[in-house]
């Protein structure tokens, strides 16, 4: 600040009085006396100038935002409160979780006992492996069954089966229900037709754009695939997609249709939809037996294509989202980004069924929040490992 | 000593009590988590923050990033929000540092390239020259009002050549309307420094203007940042 004039009886000239003045808050007296005080002829003429640009800085305050910005911030909020949770939001800190027990004899013993458990099922399971694929060696390929070199007397074994009829395959048993035959019967069609295809077909296969999964997700044939390295990660999302909190855009959880789960895994083996018997018992059945082949060994009729991508799954889910490209296309960019993850959509053979049932909320619409107005649609979400 | 700035009159006071009300409701309404009150938040915030970060920017694209940003840091940071100030000095204060920030990475930038035109503006890019000479910010009028448009037209240009700090002060106080008091909420200075400061911004474009009318004359622009009322 300047400092005080000692000329001046009415006090001194600071930066602050002649703010006051610039202010209009000094009666003209106390302008004339700080005018006199100051020694400057034209400091009057200053302060008029800079009234004048206060002014007109005022008149210049007023300015109308964009058309867009409420609608770009509320799209970046839902953006980052994805981000939000696939960084982990929701989960219990680590630091807050603490095992404390006294240590005893029996406690200071656990280690070992747990490393000689560990050692003896690795070396059972070694076994247990070694003996699989000795028994996989003697039995020849499906594709040499019919070949030059094909040996006699093999063509009749169920795993090379992919006659048409139930009989031929030797899959029907006596007895059997027709419908669970037809099941099975389409299953190993429809297992042999992906053992046939290249595993890298489906990759090569052109991406699917944005509308197009727009108009995919309108007739219910669009599905999401993510594959990560750390598929894990999508529990995460899962966790908090689970929890219905404020105007989020979207849901995800497990309940998906045994119809649904059949399309996404048959999408997977690259095959024609796979029948399955319309019950989740059924589904879950198959599921298992599917993924647990491999280790078990009940899949040793399997092609190996087929079993290996399948080995990859991690779970199925049912994703609700609004129907608009822009949270499809935001929820793609941040699984892809957040889950390192390769994020595609997919066209599914048939329609997903509907499992909604309409309730109050659905007829009186206008009581759910805002963003439940615009149409939503639900979306099958299969999570794999690319390893 | 005399009041700095015109005191507030009981239908202003009562017009305040209102806003606040209102602001206290929408930050309720956020910390409960119904997103509802984002929505309220920029309906009722997205012109003022805008025309902050466009004053201080000169870019309205550059500006609709930035008040786009702010927001969402006012949002995430509501709950960081402790009531001792108003909650529009807050909004002003989170507004202000992003658009600070922004300009220091800008002059950053710019010192660390070799291709810097020298004597370049303390903000904003080419895309903003004719900001002020959209329609919208145009009040219609006769030959003051055409008048009264050239001198806002020459403020707002002088405006682009103090440094960032001056700026902030001047377009707080005269194009917002702040008390000093808010201003140095806004900031996190004393009230005595917030008056240097608005005072030497006032002198400092009150060079820049002349500079500006000189240059328009036919001269070559440089940085008017400081001066003296002498």
């Amino acid at each position: 600040m300047n400092g005080a004039n000692p000329n001046n009886p009415s006090g001194p000239v600071s930066e602050e009085r002649l703010l006051d003045w610039v202010d209009g808050a000094l009666t003209p007296e106390q302008e004339a006396a700080l005018a006199r005080a100051s020694g400057r002829a034209e400091i009057a003429e200053r302060i008029a100038q800079m009234r004048r640009h206060k002014s007109a800085l005022a008149r210049a305050g007023v300015v109308q935002a964009p058309a867009d910005l409420h609608d770009r911030v509320l799209a970046a909020m839902e953006r980052e409160s994805l981000l939000g949770i696939a960084g982990g939001e929701g989960e219990i800190p680590r630091d807050t979780i603490k095992f404390k027990a006294p240590r005893t004899a029996w406690s200071s013993r656990l280690p070992h006992l747990a490393m000689a458990a560990g050692l003896t099922l690795l070396a059972g399971g070694l076994a247990y492996f070694g003996a699989v694929a000795w028994r996989a060696a003697r039995v020849p390929l499906a594709s040499n069954s019919g070949g030059p070199g094909a040996t006699p007397g093999r063509t009749d074994e169920p795993r090379l089966a992919v006659a048409d009829s139930p009989e031929a395959t030797g899959l029907a048993a006596p007895g059997e229900p027709a419908e669970d035959a037809a099941a099975v019967r389409t299953f190993a069609a429809s297992e042999s037709a992906a053992a046939m295809r290249t595993p890298t077909a489906a990759a090569e296969a052109e991406p699917i754009s944005i509308n197009r999964a727009m108009e995919l997700a309108a007739e219910r044939r669009l599905a999401i695939r993510v594959r990560a390295r750390e598929p894990d990660d999508f529990v995460a999302v899962e966790r908090a997609g689970m929890t219905r909190t404020g105007d989020r855009q979207w849901s995800v959880s497990r309940d998906v249709t045994p119809h649904a789960a059949s399309l996404l895994l048959a999408a997977t083996v690259g095959s024609d939809p796979v029948q399955l018997p319309g019950n989740a018992f059924a589904s879950a059945v198959f599921s298992a037996e599917r993924l647990v082949a491999p280790l078990v060994g009940l899949g040793a009729g399997m092609p190996a294509p087929a079993d290996a991508r399948l080995a990859r799954v991690r779970g199925t889910y049912m994703l609700d989202v609004a129907a608009t490209e822009r949270t499809l296309g935001v929820l793609r960019d941040l699984l892809r980004d957040r889950m390192q993850a390769h994020v595609t959509f997919e066209e599914l053979g048939e329609p997903v069924e509907s499992a909604d049932q309409i309730g109050a909320s659905d007829v009186l619409w206008w009581t759910r929040e805002p963003s439940r107005w615009v149409e939503r649609v639900r979306v099958p979400v299969l999570v794999e490992s690319d390893r | 000593m005399p009041a700095s700035q015109p005191q507030p009159q009981p239908a202003q006071t009562a017009h305040a009590d209102a806003d606040d009300a209102a602001d206290l409701r929408i930050i309720a309404s956020i910390k409960a988590g119904d997103s509802a009150g984002w929505s309220a938040l920029v309906a009722r915030y997205q012109d003022r923050v805008f025309a902050t970060c466009v004053r201080m920017i000169h870019d309205r694209e550059v500006a609709g990033d930035l008040a786009q940003e702010a927001f969402v840091k006012i949002i995430q940071g509501v709950g960081q929000f402790d009531g001792r100030a108003k909650f529009s000095t807050w909004v002003y204060r989170v507004t202000m540092n992003v658009c600070l920030s922004r300009l220091r990475s800008e002059k950053l930038r710019r010192h660390a390239s070799l291709d810097a035109p020298a004597g370049g503006r303390a903000g904003g890019s080419s895309r903003g020259e004719s900001l002020s000479d959209s329609g919208r910010e145009r009040e219609p009028g006769g030959r003051a009002s055409v008048e009264a448009d050239e001198e806002r037209e020459l403020v707002l240009a002088a405006l682009r050549l103090l440094e960032p700090d001056q700026r902030a002060v001047l377009i707080l106080c005269d194009c917002r309307g702040l008390a000093y008091e808010q201003i140095g909420e806004v900031l996190g200075v004393a009230v005595g420094t917030v008056k240097s400061r608005v005072f030497r911004a006032r002198t400092a474009l009150r060079d820049a203007v002349e500079q500006v009318s000189r240059e328009r004359r036919g001269g070559r622009p440089r940085n008017a940042a400081g001066g003296s009322i002498g």
